[in-house]
This record gives structure tokens, C-alpha cells and sequence, in this order.
């Protein structure tokens, strides 16, 4: 079976014991996996949940300096690595530590700047929908708001009234009182009782819908 | 290691592609040549007289789209050296081999014979309350000099200097360290004396064999079944010349855990040893080097416990030895494992582990099939117990 964990890790050389293995890659990289009972792996752990290794893992404390040779004993791992070396002006090792070590640094540092840049996004919408709160408290759009930011029922209501048009009429939730006026004799202003029900958008005022409603309807009679 | 560098039709080779052969490093390189550019006969050379080309001579009788040549660079002495192909008289491709010399060591797991290279200190925290002869934190081996290509067997390990010195560590109960003085085990990376010019090195459970440049093959070791190939059972405390390989030119060496394996420049494949379930090549025990039959021209060979793995020149494997845990790919006793099972790649390498087996391909992924008992094909966490 195909090892899909290794795919594009460009492994170049490869070494097994007895029953774990060793995977170098062209950039200096060592995956190991397998049996770690003796610590064999060198993954620096030898705690019962890394007795088996399934899966391929890098041996990340080995990462700064590029390998170039592993072997494995039946449960010893080797691994020489070069760095500082007196023929380190070389072109090869120049080649092999700037582009290919330095290739899968890059590859972090790209993942960490999107990272960042994810975050900054989280932070915007963040502030965006704080901003949007403080400014919806006078809200003055066409669309019907909630009834419970609306602003609370007034405790009464008045009603003007010309004298000549006044029709009195005996209602418990009503008080009547008569001003005089500067125009005419005098004007009539209703208090009306604040509302028992207020419903969406409406406010209906329930003398007067019950006064309707008493009324005869006129197409009836016709 | 095989590397193909493909020439373009007005002679040139990619940038890329040179770049890729200098951190490859391969040991063996094929040329794949247009077929307008062939002439009738071409002449390879090197300046160095440590690298071999075989065949030196090419005559191309009827026009083909490739040419392979088989390279075997030793670059020992130099960081990187140019190998001039001279097609007629006017092709000229250099060739930069690059071996970068290691300038620390570091090790890591058991220690229970001193075969990290270090006493047994145990920085972990895990193991002060009850001390284990390990480590999981990779330590620095402390050495005078730089190693260039290292091996290790059960309890001990060889490593080449850039100078072509053997320095040894751990455990030499039968004698696998090449030095007569040390009597159990030693935890100081401590030189051989008398070996020189040495290329490479290979470790069984408890051999140990070494490759010269001058294409001597030492070995010693527990010597049980033959593997030391000296046509003895004797165990050997000082290295001592294989006579049967004198007449080859070798290419590499390896080591199984019973077994010792032999490859020719030309790809012919000896091994000695323990018969281990098949992972020898023959049916029997082999106290001498003995060409393994069937198999075609080898240029990389990895030997495990009880199976055998490799890679001919055109990119398949062959396996051998013991099939249980389906570590040979398929249930025969002698498999093989072609480009049709590797997503139409061919094989660069294989290695062979104590029950798991993994195929490197050309283009840089890796196959693995085996035992998953202890995670060791490195698949997904779901797919192991």
C-alpha cells in the first residue's frame, strides 16, 4: 500500500530495523514510525501512548540541521546530521541548507501570515457587529423593530377637540376637561387611560375599538 | 542507488535533473540517449580512477531510443567529482557525484550493550523511576572525525570515516567488532586497525562485513551456517579476506540476520549463510559465496529476518524467503513486485525490516507491505491495532 502521509516529502533514502523505520528526505528531514518500546524512534518520548508510532512523525528536534545519512540497528536509530561543517562554503551544501531546508520554513511562515490574517478578519467582523449595537439603540429604519426595543407605551394620551364637535359620551377611561380657549369659547381635551394591549405596529385603543364595535354597522341596514 | 538522466535532443541535460542526481548521489546512473544523437560507437571515462563504468566501450549496432549505461561511483576521496561521457567527439555530459561527509552523529533506543556510542544516561523522564538501559532523546556520539556511511547489527555498529576507517561500537561477545582486545562490549567509538581504504560496510544479527575499495570483502562474526563465507562454521575475531569473492568486482554488500549478501558491478547476486526460510536464495545452507540462480542483473539488494528484497535494473523487485504477514507482497514463496503494483512506477530501492517491507519508487513515494502489528508501515492510524 502507498504511504500517503510520505507523498511530496521526497523521500531519498530510507532505512529499516526490526520493526521500525526511518525515512530521510531530500531536504534533510527524518520521519520515523514503528515500534518505540526502546525509545528506538527518537522522538523523545517514551510514554504508553508512543509505544507504536502508526503514522509517519518528524523528528523535530533533528529539524535545524539537514541530515544526510540514517541507518537503524534492530531497535537503535542513527541519524548524522551536518551543520557547521569546515566544507559548509561548498555550492551543494549552500544549495541544500538555503533552498530546501529553508523551503519548508517558508511553508510554515506562509500558514502563520494566514493565520494572522484569518484572526484580523475574526477581530473586524467583531468590532463591525459591536459598532452596529451601540448605533441601533435610535433606531429610525423602515423595517418594524422589535417590540421590546421600542420605546415604552406614554402613560396617557389627549385627544383635541372642538367644542362644536364634542360628543360626550360616558366612558370610565376617560376624563374630560374643559379649557377655554383664545379662539373660540372653549375646547374640550380628552385623557384617554394608557393602552391595554399593544400589538405590533398599531397601538389600538380599546374604548375606542369597543365603541366601534357597539356601533350599528351601516351596510347591514342597507 | 539507480538514477536515470535523461538527455534532451539537442544534447542537454535539465538543470533539475543534475541538481536532483548531486543530492541523490546514486551509485548506479542510466543514460537515456535520443536516438538522432547515438553514433555508431561512444567511449565513457572518468578522471577519477575510483569510479567504474561498465561497459567502458559502447557499440550501437542497430539505432535505439535508449542507452543504459551501469556507473559505479566511489567518491570518497573527493566531495564531488565529473564523469565525462564522450559520445564521438563532440558530446560532452559532466556528472557531479556529491557525498557530504556528517559532521555529528546522534542515536537513539536501546542501550543495553553500549551500542548508541554513549554509557547508558537516561534523560528521559519516563525512565528515572525505573531505569531502562535506552533513550528516546537522540544524544550526540562524541568522535574525533567525521562518519560518512555507518551500519548496525543487533548489539553493534560499524561506521566509515571520511579517511576510509572503521570505527566500531558495542557489543563483540562473538567477535563482530573486528578488534581481538575488546572482550564484552565497548561504549567508546574506537578504530580498527589494519583495515584501509574502506567503502563499505553491512551487519548481521552478529557479523559483521566489510567492502574495500580495493575490492576486498572482510568479514568476521559468529561464523554459524556458513555466513561469513569462508566455507567454515568457525567464528572469527579479526577480519579475514573472503577468497571465493577475489576474482569480482563488487559493488555492494549486504547483511540479513543470518546472511550475507554480495552484488557484482555486472548484477550478479551471491549470498552465504543461513538457508532462514528462504531469504538466502537457495534451498540450502551456503558456507561460500554462491551466485543465486534466476534472478536477473541486481543493482540493490536489502536483506530482514526471513525475506530478501531486490531491485533488477529495469525497476522491478523480487522477493524472497519467508511469505507470512504478506511481507513478500503475495503468498508465494519468491514474488515480485512490478511496475503495474507501484501506480506504473519503477522501484529505486527496497528495504527489508524484521517483518514489513518497503519499495521506494522513482518518483520519491514509498510503498510499504507487511506486518502492521506495531504501525511499522506507516498507513494511516486507523488501518493498525
Amino acid at each position: 500500500m502507498k504511504v500517503d502521509y510520505l507523498t511530496g516529502k521526497a523521500v531519498c533514502h530510507m532505512s529499516v530495523g526490526a520493526d521500525h523505520s526511518l525515512a530521510l528526505t531530500l531536504n534533510g528531514l527524518v520521519y520515523a514510525w514503528g515500534a518505540n518500546q526502546k525509545g528506538q524512534l527518537g522522538i523523545c518520548t517514551l510514554g504508553p501512548n508512543f509505544m507504536r508510532v502508526g503514522l509517519p512523525r518528524l523528528l523535530e528536534n533533528l529539524a535545524s540541521e539537514p541530515a544526510v545519512y540514517a541507518a537503524c540497528g534492530f531497535r537503535t536509530s542513527y541519524i548524522a546530521v551536518v551543520s557547521r561543517h569546515p566544507e559548509s562554503d561548498t555550492k551543494v551544501f549552500k544549495r541544500w541548507t538555503k533552498s530546501l531546508v529553508h523551503a519548508d520554513r517558508g511553508v510554515q511562515e506562509r500558514a502563520n501570515y494566514r493565520y494572522s490574517l484569518a484572526r484580523r478578519q475574526i477581530n473586524k467582523e467583531k468590532l463591525k457587529k459591536e459598532v452596529r449595537e451601540e448605533r441601533r439603540c435610535p433606531v429610525f429604519s423602515a423595517r418594524a423593530s422589535p417590540v421590546s426595543r421600542r420605546s415604552p407605551p406614554p402613560s396617557s394620551y389627549y385627544a383635541f377637540w372642538d367644542s362644536a364637535a364634542f360628543i360626550e359620551k360616558q366612558d370610565p377611561t376617560r376624563r374630560v376637561h374643559l379649557f377655554p380657549s383664545h379662539k373660540r369659547g372653549h375646547s374640550v381635551v380628552t385623557v384617554f387611560a394608557p393602552p391595554s394591549t399593544v400589538s405590533e405596529g398599531i397601538h389600538h385603543f380599546p374604548t375606542l375599538s369597543r365603541t366601534a364595535a357597539l356601533r350599528p354597522n351601516p351596510m347591514l341596514l342597507l | 542507488m539507480l538514477y536515470t538522466l535523461k538527455m534532451e535532443a539537442g544534447g542537454k541535460v535539465d538543470k533539475r535533473q543534475l541538481l536532483l542526481l548531486e543530492l541523490l548521489s546514486p551509485d548506479y546512473l542510466m543514460l537515456e540517449v535520443p536516438s538522432e544523437l547515438l553514433p555508431a560507437s561512444a567511449t565513457l571515462a572518468c578522471d577519477d580512477p575510483a569510479v567504474f563504468i561498465s561497459p567502458s566501450t559502447l557499440e550501437f549496432k542497430s539505432p535505439s531510443a535508449e542507452v543504459s549505461v551501469r556507473l559505479l561511483a566511489r567518491p570518497q576521496s573527493s566531495l564531488s567529482l565529473a564523469i565525462r561521457f564522450s559520445f564521438g567527439q563532440s558530446l560532452l555530459v559532466p556528472v557531479y557525484f556529491s557525498q557530504l561527509p556528517a559532521a555529528k552523529l546522534y542515536s537513539a533506543g536501546a542501550n543495553d550493550n553500549c551500542q548508541l556510542g554513549f554509557q547508558n544516561t537516561s534523560p528521559d523522564i519516563e525512565v528515572e523511576s525505573s531505569p531502562m538501559k535506552c533513550t528516546s532523546i537522540p544524544l550526540e556520539v562524541s568522535y574525533q572525525g567525521t562518519f560518512t556511511t555507518l551500519s548496525a547489527g543487533e548489539k553493534h555498529v560499524l561506521a566509515v570515516t571520511k579517511d576510509g576507517q572503521v570505527v566500531v561500537w558495542g557489543s563483540n561477545e562473538s567477535g563482530q567488532l573486528c578488534i581481538d582486545e575488546v572482550q564484552s562490549s565497548t561504549s567508546v567509538p574506537r578504530p580498527v586497525a589494519g583495515l584501509e581504504r574502506v567503502w563499505q560496510v553491512a551487519c548481521g544479527q552478529t557479523h559483521s562485513v566489510i567492502l574495500t575499495y580495493e575490492n576486498k570483502v572482510y568479514s568476521c562474526g559468529c561464523g554459524q551456517k556458513g555466513r561469513l563465507g569462508h566455507g567454515s562454521e568457525e567464528p572469527l575475531r579479526q577480519p579475514m579476506v573472503i577468497k571465493e569473492l577475489l576474482g569480482y568486482r563488487l559493488a555492494k554488500v549486504a547483511a540479513g540476520y543470518c546472511t550475507s549478501f554480495f552484488l557484482d558491478i555486472e548484477g550478479k547476486l551471491l549470498s552465504c549463510g543461513n538457508y532462514s526460510l528462504g531469504a538466502l536464495g537457495h534451498s540450502h545452507s551456503q558456507s561460500l559465496p554462491t551466485l543465486i540462480p534466476d534472478l536477473p542483473p541486481i543493482h540493490q539488494v536489502s536483506s530482514g529476518k526471513a525475506h530478501t528484497g531486490c531491485v533488477d535494473f529495469d525497476g522491478t523487485v523480487h522477493l524472497f524467503g519467508d511469505p507470512s504477514d504478506g511481507r513478500l507482497g503475495s503468498p508465494n514463496p519468491r514474488s515480485e513486485v512490478t511496475a503495474a503494483g507501484l501506480g506504473n512506477e519503477r522501484a529505486r530501492a527496497v528495504y527489508c525490516g524484521g517483518a514489513h517491507t518497503h519499495i521506494l519508487t522513482e518518483s520519491l513515494e514509498v510503498y510499504s507491505f507487511g506486518c502492521n502489528k506495531k504501525g511499522q508501515l506507516g498507513l494511516t492510524r486507523s488501518d493498525f491495532q
